[in-house]
Protein backbone atom coordinates (compact mmCIF):
# COMPACT_ATOMS: atom_id res chain seq x y z
CA UNK A 1 0.00 0.00 0.00
CA UNK A 2 2.99 2.40 0.42
CA UNK A 3 4.15 1.51 -3.53
CA UNK A 4 3.61 5.28 -4.61
CA UNK A 5 4.88 7.50 -3.99
CA UNK A 6 7.81 5.26 -3.87
CA UNK A 7 10.75 5.93 -1.35
CA UNK A 8 13.24 7.93 -3.51
CA UNK A 9 10.87 10.32 -4.63
CA UNK A 10 9.46 10.88 -1.34
CA UNK A 11 13.20 11.67 -0.40
CA UNK A 12 13.45 14.11 -3.22
CA UNK A 13 10.69 15.60 -1.84
CA UNK A 14 12.01 16.57 1.59
CA UNK A 15 14.86 17.51 0.11
CA UNK A 16 13.29 19.81 -2.09
CA UNK A 17 11.44 21.21 0.44
CA UNK A 18 14.62 21.67 3.23
CA UNK A 19 16.36 23.63 -0.10
CA UNK A 20 13.74 25.69 -1.56
CA UNK A 21 11.25 25.98 1.41
CA UNK A 22 12.94 25.79 4.52
CA UNK A 23 16.70 26.99 3.99
CA UNK A 24 16.21 30.93 2.53
CA UNK A 25 14.07 31.77 5.75
CA UNK A 26 16.66 29.74 8.25
CA UNK A 27 18.60 33.09 9.88
CA UNK A 28 21.01 31.20 11.96
CA UNK A 29 23.90 30.12 9.81
CA UNK A 30 24.82 27.56 11.79
CA UNK A 31 21.82 26.01 11.43
CA UNK A 32 21.69 26.86 7.71
CA UNK A 33 24.40 24.63 7.18
CA UNK A 34 22.79 21.92 8.70
CA UNK A 35 19.50 22.23 6.26
CA UNK A 36 21.76 22.08 3.24
CA UNK A 37 23.70 18.98 4.84
CA UNK A 38 20.20 17.25 5.80
CA UNK A 39 19.13 18.35 1.95
CA UNK A 40 22.32 16.90 1.07
CA UNK A 41 21.53 13.65 2.75
CA UNK A 42 18.37 13.18 1.47
CA UNK A 43 19.40 13.61 -2.35
CA UNK A 44 22.55 11.15 -1.98
CA UNK A 45 19.99 8.67 -0.48
CA UNK A 46 17.53 8.91 -2.81
CA UNK A 47 20.36 8.02 -5.92
CA UNK A 48 21.29 5.44 -3.48
CA UNK A 49 18.09 3.52 -3.11
CA UNK A 50 17.31 4.18 -7.15
CA UNK A 51 20.74 1.66 -7.77
CA UNK A 52 21.15 -0.26 -4.79
CA UNK A 53 20.01 -3.55 -5.87
CA UNK A 54 21.90 -3.48 -8.85
CA UNK A 55 25.19 -1.88 -7.27
CA UNK A 56 25.13 -4.63 -4.14
CA UNK A 57 25.03 -7.45 -6.97
CA UNK A 58 27.97 -6.31 -9.14
CA UNK A 59 29.94 -5.25 -6.27
CA UNK A 60 29.02 -9.02 -4.64
CA UNK A 61 30.12 -10.59 -8.44
CA UNK A 62 33.67 -8.60 -8.22
CA UNK A 63 34.52 -9.66 -4.93
CA UNK A 64 33.37 -13.35 -5.62
CA UNK A 65 35.50 -13.49 -8.91
CA UNK A 66 38.98 -11.75 -7.67
CA UNK A 67 38.60 -13.98 -4.11
CA UNK A 68 37.40 -16.79 -6.06
CA UNK A 69 34.31 -17.62 -4.28
CA UNK A 70 30.90 -18.87 -5.44
CA UNK A 71 29.15 -17.60 -2.48
CA UNK A 72 29.40 -14.91 0.66
CA UNK A 73 27.44 -11.75 1.68
CA UNK A 74 29.44 -8.35 0.33
CA UNK A 75 30.09 -7.69 4.07
CA UNK A 76 31.46 -11.06 4.76
CA UNK A 77 33.74 -10.81 1.20
CA UNK A 78 34.54 -7.23 1.75
CA UNK A 79 35.95 -9.22 5.55
CA UNK A 80 38.21 -11.60 3.89
CA UNK A 81 39.36 -9.32 1.45
CA UNK A 82 40.49 -6.88 3.73
CA UNK A 83 41.76 -9.84 5.90
CA UNK A 84 43.86 -10.72 2.93
CA UNK A 85 45.63 -7.64 2.27
CA UNK A 86 46.05 -7.53 6.14
CA UNK A 87 48.42 -10.35 6.22
CA UNK A 88 50.15 -9.52 3.09
CA UNK A 89 52.89 -11.62 0.72
CA UNK A 90 50.98 -10.45 -2.48
CA UNK A 91 51.87 -10.24 -5.79
CA UNK A 92 52.32 -6.75 -7.41
CA UNK A 93 49.79 -8.53 -9.95
CA UNK A 94 47.84 -9.53 -7.11
CA UNK A 95 47.44 -6.35 -5.88
CA UNK A 96 47.28 -4.51 -8.89
CA UNK A 97 43.63 -6.66 -9.45
CA UNK A 98 42.86 -6.07 -5.98
CA UNK A 99 43.17 -2.26 -6.12
CA UNK A 100 40.99 -2.18 -9.83
CA UNK A 101 38.15 -4.22 -8.13
CA UNK A 102 38.11 -1.72 -5.45
CA UNK A 103 38.23 1.59 -7.49
CA UNK A 104 35.70 0.06 -9.33
CA UNK A 105 33.34 -0.27 -6.11
CA UNK A 106 34.36 2.82 -4.90
CA UNK A 107 33.77 4.88 -8.25
CA UNK A 108 30.37 3.57 -7.69
CA UNK A 109 29.97 4.81 -4.49
CA UNK A 110 31.16 8.34 -5.14
CA UNK A 111 28.79 8.43 -8.57
CA UNK A 112 25.77 8.44 -5.49
CA UNK A 113 27.61 10.79 -2.63
CA UNK A 114 29.38 12.70 -4.72
CA UNK A 115 28.88 12.51 -8.58
CA UNK A 116 31.08 15.64 -9.60
CA UNK A 117 34.02 13.98 -7.66
CA UNK A 118 36.90 13.86 -10.61
CA UNK A 119 38.79 10.58 -10.23
CA UNK A 120 40.95 11.11 -13.57
CA UNK A 121 44.97 10.64 -12.59
CA UNK A 122 45.78 13.86 -14.27
CA UNK A 123 45.23 15.65 -10.94
CA UNK A 124 48.56 16.15 -9.70
CA UNK B 1 28.77 16.80 32.32
CA UNK B 2 27.67 20.11 31.12
CA UNK B 3 26.08 20.97 34.45
CA UNK B 4 29.53 21.27 35.95
CA UNK B 5 30.23 23.20 32.92
CA UNK B 6 30.49 27.31 33.96
CA UNK B 7 28.66 29.60 31.86
CA UNK B 8 27.31 32.99 32.03
CA UNK B 9 27.94 35.31 34.57
CA UNK B 10 29.64 32.94 36.73
CA UNK B 11 32.24 31.73 33.77
CA UNK B 12 32.75 35.73 33.33
CA UNK B 13 33.35 36.07 37.15
CA UNK B 14 36.04 33.31 37.34
CA UNK B 15 37.64 35.06 34.62
CA UNK B 16 37.95 38.20 36.10
CA UNK B 17 39.23 36.46 39.57
CA UNK B 18 42.06 34.57 37.73
CA UNK B 19 43.53 37.57 35.38
CA UNK B 20 43.16 40.12 38.37
CA UNK B 21 45.45 37.74 39.92
CA UNK B 22 47.83 37.04 36.85
CA UNK B 23 47.94 39.95 34.63
CA UNK B 24 48.72 41.92 37.49
CA UNK B 25 46.20 44.65 36.93
CA UNK B 26 42.48 45.04 37.50
CA UNK B 27 40.44 43.25 34.83
CA UNK B 28 37.29 43.68 34.38
CA UNK B 29 34.98 41.24 31.13
CA UNK B 30 32.98 43.31 29.37
CA UNK B 31 31.28 40.54 27.33
CA UNK B 32 31.84 37.17 26.89
CA UNK B 33 30.60 35.19 24.10
CA UNK B 34 30.48 31.21 22.74
CA UNK B 35 32.58 30.61 19.72
CA UNK B 36 32.17 27.46 17.11
CA UNK B 37 34.23 25.16 18.83
CA UNK B 38 36.09 21.83 17.84
CA UNK B 39 35.45 18.63 18.65
CA UNK B 40 37.80 19.24 21.50
CA UNK B 41 37.73 22.58 22.64
CA UNK B 42 35.20 25.08 23.83
CA UNK B 43 36.01 28.77 22.45
CA UNK B 44 34.94 31.75 23.56
CA UNK B 45 35.54 35.54 22.31
CA UNK B 46 36.19 37.39 25.60
CA UNK B 47 36.03 41.28 25.30
CA UNK B 48 38.25 42.24 28.65
CA UNK B 49 39.39 45.63 29.99
CA UNK B 50 42.72 45.79 31.79
CA UNK B 51 43.56 48.65 34.35
CA UNK B 52 47.19 48.64 34.10
CA UNK B 53 50.03 46.70 33.31
CA UNK B 54 51.09 45.64 29.92
CA UNK B 55 47.84 45.56 28.58
CA UNK B 56 46.50 48.44 29.65
CA UNK B 57 42.78 49.22 28.35
CA UNK B 58 40.26 47.17 25.95
CA UNK B 59 41.40 43.89 24.54
CA UNK B 60 39.51 41.19 23.00
CA UNK B 61 40.71 37.22 22.95
CA UNK B 62 39.78 34.45 22.72
CA UNK B 63 39.70 31.64 25.44
CA UNK B 64 40.17 27.88 25.06
CA UNK B 65 39.32 25.23 27.21
CA UNK B 66 39.48 21.24 27.02
CA UNK B 67 36.00 20.00 26.12
CA UNK B 68 34.29 16.60 27.75
CA UNK B 69 36.22 14.29 25.00
CA UNK B 70 39.36 14.38 23.05
CA UNK B 71 40.21 13.07 19.39
CA UNK B 72 42.42 10.56 18.84
CA UNK B 73 45.88 12.20 18.10
CA UNK B 74 44.37 15.77 19.79
CA UNK B 75 46.60 16.95 22.59
CA UNK B 76 45.07 18.70 25.53
CA UNK B 77 45.19 22.27 25.98
CA UNK B 78 48.40 22.34 28.01
CA UNK B 79 50.20 20.42 25.62
CA UNK B 80 49.18 22.74 23.13
CA UNK B 81 49.92 26.40 25.71
CA UNK B 82 53.77 24.71 25.41
CA UNK B 83 53.51 24.30 21.72
CA UNK B 84 52.16 27.75 20.73
CA UNK B 85 55.05 28.91 23.25
CA UNK B 86 57.52 27.25 21.11
CA UNK B 87 56.34 28.02 18.00
CA UNK B 88 56.24 31.78 19.11
CA UNK B 89 59.62 31.60 20.10
CA UNK B 90 60.57 30.38 16.91
CA UNK B 91 58.92 33.41 15.31
CA UNK B 92 55.96 31.85 13.57
CA UNK B 93 52.68 34.23 12.93
CA UNK B 94 50.27 32.68 15.70
CA UNK B 95 48.60 34.69 18.01
CA UNK B 96 50.05 34.35 21.71
CA UNK B 97 48.83 31.81 24.69
CA UNK B 98 48.55 33.54 27.78
CA UNK B 99 47.81 32.25 31.32
CA UNK B 100 47.48 28.80 31.36
CA UNK B 101 45.48 27.32 34.05
CA UNK B 102 42.72 24.32 35.42
CA UNK B 103 39.12 24.35 36.38
CA UNK B 104 38.00 27.71 34.76
CA UNK B 105 35.48 26.20 32.15
CA UNK B 106 34.70 22.95 33.72
CA UNK B 107 36.46 21.04 36.65
CA UNK B 108 39.92 18.97 35.88
CA UNK B 109 39.75 21.15 32.07
CA UNK B 110 42.90 23.12 30.83
CA UNK B 111 42.39 26.35 29.81
CA UNK B 112 44.37 29.28 28.35
CA UNK B 113 43.54 32.67 26.14
CA UNK B 114 44.95 34.26 22.81
CA UNK B 115 45.06 37.29 21.86
CA UNK B 116 42.71 37.95 19.32
CA UNK B 117 43.47 38.08 15.15
CA UNK B 118 41.68 39.32 12.36
CA UNK B 119 40.96 37.38 9.18
CA UNK B 120 39.09 35.22 7.47
CA UNK B 121 39.58 31.33 7.69
CA UNK B 122 37.07 29.72 5.74
CA UNK B 123 38.64 27.65 3.20
CA UNK B 124 35.91 28.13 0.55
CA UNK B 125 36.21 32.02 0.74
CA UNK B 126 40.43 32.00 1.33
CA UNK B 127 40.40 29.77 -2.10
CA UNK B 128 37.64 31.47 -4.31
CA UNK B 129 36.82 34.99 -2.76
CA UNK B 130 37.12 38.05 -4.53
CA UNK B 131 38.06 40.11 -2.13
CA UNK B 132 41.51 37.66 -1.31
CA UNK B 133 42.61 37.61 -4.55
CA UNK B 134 45.57 40.04 -3.81
CA UNK B 135 46.14 38.02 -0.80
CA UNK B 136 46.08 34.48 -2.72
CA UNK B 137 49.02 36.06 -4.63
CA UNK B 138 51.18 36.21 -1.47
CA UNK B 139 49.73 33.35 0.45
CA UNK B 140 52.08 30.35 -0.95
CA UNK B 141 55.52 31.90 0.08
CA UNK B 142 54.21 33.51 3.87
CA UNK B 143 52.69 29.57 4.22
CA UNK B 144 55.94 28.18 3.13
CA UNK B 145 57.89 30.62 5.60
CA UNK B 146 55.79 29.87 8.12
CA UNK B 147 56.03 26.00 7.58
CA UNK B 148 60.30 26.50 7.48
CA UNK B 149 59.90 28.29 11.03
CA UNK B 150 57.65 25.79 12.50
CA UNK B 151 59.78 23.02 11.14
CA UNK B 152 63.09 24.98 12.97
CA UNK B 153 61.67 23.58 16.19
CA UNK B 154 63.45 20.31 17.63
CA UNK B 155 62.56 18.09 20.37
CA UNK B 156 65.97 18.66 21.42
CA UNK B 157 66.18 22.41 21.28
CA UNK B 158 62.54 22.41 23.32
CA UNK B 159 63.02 20.16 26.43
CA UNK B 160 60.39 21.97 28.14
CA UNK B 161 57.61 20.29 25.43
CA UNK B 162 55.82 17.52 26.77
CA UNK B 163 54.07 16.35 23.55
CA UNK B 164 55.16 13.10 21.89
CA UNK B 165 52.07 10.47 22.57
CA UNK B 166 51.91 9.64 19.50
CA UNK B 167 55.45 9.67 18.28
CA UNK B 168 57.28 8.65 20.97
CA UNK B 169 61.12 9.06 20.94
CA UNK B 170 62.55 6.15 19.14
CA UNK B 171 60.17 5.61 16.59
CA UNK B 172 60.91 6.70 13.26
CA UNK B 173 57.67 9.34 12.26
CA UNK B 174 56.80 6.99 9.33
CA UNK B 175 56.57 3.94 11.79
CA UNK B 176 54.69 5.65 14.64
CA UNK B 177 52.10 6.71 11.56
CA UNK B 178 51.75 3.52 10.43
CA UNK B 179 50.90 2.26 14.38
CA UNK B 180 48.67 5.49 14.93
CA UNK B 181 46.69 4.46 11.86
CA UNK B 182 46.69 0.82 12.36
CA UNK B 183 44.88 1.51 15.87
CA UNK B 184 42.49 3.64 14.33
CA UNK B 185 41.76 1.69 11.62
CA UNK B 186 41.17 -1.22 13.85
CA UNK B 187 38.77 0.73 15.30
CA UNK B 188 36.31 1.35 12.52
CA UNK B 189 33.06 -1.25 12.53
CA UNK B 190 33.09 -2.37 9.09
CA UNK B 191 35.68 -4.01 6.73
CA UNK B 192 37.44 -1.42 4.43
CA UNK B 193 39.38 -3.10 2.29
CA UNK B 194 40.95 0.09 0.83
CA UNK B 195 42.13 1.17 3.72
CA UNK B 196 43.90 -2.27 4.01
CA UNK B 197 45.31 -1.78 0.81
CA UNK B 198 46.54 1.53 1.64
CA UNK B 199 48.30 0.59 5.07
CA UNK B 200 49.40 -2.05 3.07
CA UNK B 201 51.23 -0.36 0.11
CA UNK B 202 52.39 2.31 3.04
CA UNK B 203 53.85 -0.72 5.18
CA UNK B 204 56.02 -1.91 2.20
CA UNK B 205 57.09 1.82 0.95
CA UNK B 206 58.64 3.51 3.71
CA UNK B 207 60.05 6.60 2.96
CA UNK B 208 63.88 6.75 3.34
CA UNK B 209 66.15 8.96 5.65
CA UNK B 210 63.16 10.35 7.54
CA UNK B 211 63.73 13.67 9.57
CA UNK B 212 62.34 14.88 13.14
CA UNK B 213 60.91 18.27 13.65
CA UNK B 214 57.86 20.32 15.71
CA UNK B 215 55.15 19.70 13.16
CA UNK B 216 51.99 21.41 13.44
CA UNK B 217 49.83 18.31 12.39
CA UNK B 218 47.01 20.08 10.85
CA UNK B 219 48.54 22.88 8.57
CA UNK B 220 45.44 23.73 5.67
CA UNK B 221 43.71 25.87 4.02
CA UNK B 222 40.49 26.28 7.35
CA UNK B 223 43.37 26.40 9.60
CA UNK B 224 44.95 29.96 8.22
CA UNK B 225 43.37 33.48 8.93
CA UNK B 226 43.02 35.36 5.96
CA UNK B 227 42.75 38.88 5.24
CA UNK B 228 43.01 41.23 2.57
CA UNK B 229 46.51 41.94 2.97
CA UNK B 230 47.53 38.98 3.16
CA UNK B 231 48.38 36.02 6.01
CA UNK B 232 47.19 37.16 9.49
CA UNK B 233 47.94 33.76 11.79
CA UNK B 234 48.54 30.01 11.63
CA UNK B 235 45.87 28.71 13.86
CA UNK B 236 45.27 25.21 15.54
CA UNK B 237 48.00 23.57 17.30
CA UNK B 238 45.47 20.53 18.66
CA UNK B 239 47.55 17.48 16.06
CA UNK B 240 50.76 19.45 16.65
CA UNK B 241 53.45 16.42 17.23
CA UNK B 242 57.01 15.59 16.59
CA UNK B 243 57.47 14.27 12.79
CA UNK B 244 58.60 14.55 9.40
CA UNK B 245 58.37 17.95 8.08
CA UNK B 246 57.46 16.27 5.06
CA UNK B 247 53.92 15.75 6.43
CA UNK B 248 53.04 18.97 6.81
CA UNK B 249 54.09 19.94 3.09
CA UNK B 250 51.94 17.02 2.15
CA UNK B 251 48.84 17.80 4.38
CA UNK B 252 48.77 21.02 2.96
CA UNK B 253 48.15 19.45 -0.46
CA UNK B 254 45.58 16.83 0.53
CA UNK B 255 42.71 17.24 -1.95
CA UNK B 256 40.29 17.55 0.47
CA UNK B 257 41.78 20.87 1.28
CA UNK B 258 42.54 22.41 -1.84
CA UNK B 259 38.63 23.30 -1.55
CA UNK B 260 37.62 22.51 -5.22
CA UNK B 261 40.56 24.09 -6.81
CA UNK B 262 42.00 21.10 -7.49
CA UNK B 263 44.44 22.12 -10.36
CA UNK B 264 46.09 24.35 -7.35
CA UNK B 265 47.56 21.23 -5.26
CA UNK B 266 49.37 23.52 -2.47
CA UNK B 267 46.35 24.39 -0.53
CA UNK B 268 44.33 25.19 -4.00
CA UNK B 269 46.32 28.28 -3.57
CA UNK B 270 49.72 27.01 -5.97
CA UNK B 271 50.87 24.68 -7.86
CA UNK B 272 53.33 22.15 -6.20
CA UNK B 273 56.31 23.59 -7.83
CA UNK B 274 55.79 26.69 -6.58
CA UNK B 275 55.10 25.96 -2.94
CA UNK B 276 57.89 23.27 -2.57
CA UNK B 277 60.49 25.89 -4.14
CA UNK B 278 59.18 28.44 -1.28
CA UNK B 279 60.02 25.88 1.31
CA UNK B 280 62.86 24.95 0.05
CA UNK B 281 64.30 28.59 0.10
CA UNK B 282 62.58 29.25 3.34
CA UNK B 283 63.78 26.34 5.11
CA UNK B 284 67.02 24.97 3.05
CA UNK B 285 65.48 21.73 3.18
CA UNK B 286 64.95 20.12 -0.04
CA UNK B 287 61.55 19.07 -0.46
CA UNK B 288 61.28 15.16 -1.49
CA UNK B 289 58.39 14.75 -4.23
CA UNK B 290 58.36 10.81 -3.10
CA UNK B 291 58.31 11.79 0.30
CA UNK B 292 55.72 13.97 0.23
CA UNK B 293 53.53 11.63 -2.21
CA UNK B 294 54.05 8.74 0.82
CA UNK B 295 52.80 10.95 3.07
CA UNK B 296 49.69 12.30 1.11
CA UNK B 297 48.76 8.55 0.72
CA UNK B 298 49.24 8.50 4.72
CA UNK B 299 47.06 11.73 5.19
CA UNK B 300 44.44 10.61 3.06
CA UNK B 301 43.98 7.37 4.93
CA UNK B 302 44.20 8.99 7.66
CA UNK B 303 41.44 11.26 6.85
CA UNK B 304 39.08 8.98 5.58
CA UNK B 305 39.21 6.80 8.75
CA UNK B 306 39.04 9.92 11.04
CA UNK B 307 35.87 10.52 8.95
CA UNK B 308 34.40 7.62 9.13
CA UNK B 309 35.17 7.99 13.27
CA UNK B 310 33.19 11.27 13.33
CA UNK B 311 29.90 9.49 12.15
CA UNK B 312 30.60 6.85 15.02
CA UNK B 313 30.24 9.66 17.43
CA UNK B 314 27.41 10.25 16.12
CA UNK B 315 26.09 6.33 16.39
CA UNK B 316 27.40 5.44 19.62
CA UNK B 317 25.03 8.49 20.57
CA UNK B 318 27.83 10.50 22.09
CA UNK B 319 27.23 13.50 19.98
CA UNK B 320 23.98 14.46 17.66
CA UNK B 321 25.36 17.17 15.33
CA UNK B 322 24.23 16.33 12.14
CA UNK B 323 27.80 17.08 10.31
CA UNK B 324 29.42 14.29 11.72
CA UNK B 325 27.05 11.75 10.58
CA UNK B 326 27.50 13.15 7.00
CA UNK B 327 31.30 13.67 7.28
CA UNK B 328 31.14 9.67 7.47
CA UNK B 329 29.20 9.17 3.83
CA UNK B 330 32.44 11.14 2.51
CA UNK B 331 35.03 8.67 3.64
CA UNK B 332 34.76 6.93 0.03
CA UNK B 333 36.59 10.08 -1.46
CA UNK B 334 39.81 9.70 0.94
CA UNK B 335 40.11 6.00 0.28
CA UNK B 336 39.52 6.79 -3.68
CA UNK B 337 42.20 9.44 -3.54
CA UNK B 338 44.31 7.18 -1.40
CA UNK B 339 44.37 4.36 -3.90
CA UNK B 340 44.53 7.09 -6.89
CA UNK B 341 47.86 8.62 -5.50
CA UNK B 342 49.20 5.03 -5.18
CA UNK B 343 48.26 4.21 -8.68
CA UNK B 344 49.64 7.42 -9.79
CA UNK B 345 52.93 7.21 -8.23
CA UNK B 346 55.38 9.90 -7.20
Amino acid sequence: MLERPDEPSLLEALAKFLIADLHPTVKDKKLAFRVLIASNIATTLATQLRGQQERRGAEQERLRALLGRSGGTVQELNAALAAKLRAGGLSADEMDRIADCLKQSLQESLAVVNPSFDTSLEIE
Amino acid sequence: MAETQRTGEALAGAVEALLSERAGAQVKVRELQPLFGGACQDNYRVELTFSGGELAGDRRMVLRSDANQSLPGSVRRKDEFEVIGAAVAAGVRTPRARWLSEGLVRPGAGAYFLDWAEGEALGRRVVKHPDLAAARETLPEALAAELAKIHTVTRAGTPGISLGREYPPGKSPSAAALAFARLMADQMKEPHPAVELALRWLSDHVPAGEEETLVHGDFRVGNFLVTPSGLSAVLDWEFARFGDPMEDVAWLCLRDWRFGQLQLPAGGLARRERFYDAYARASGRAVDPRKVHWWEVMGNLRWGVGSVMQGERYLSGEESDLELIAIARRAVEMEYEALRLIEKGA
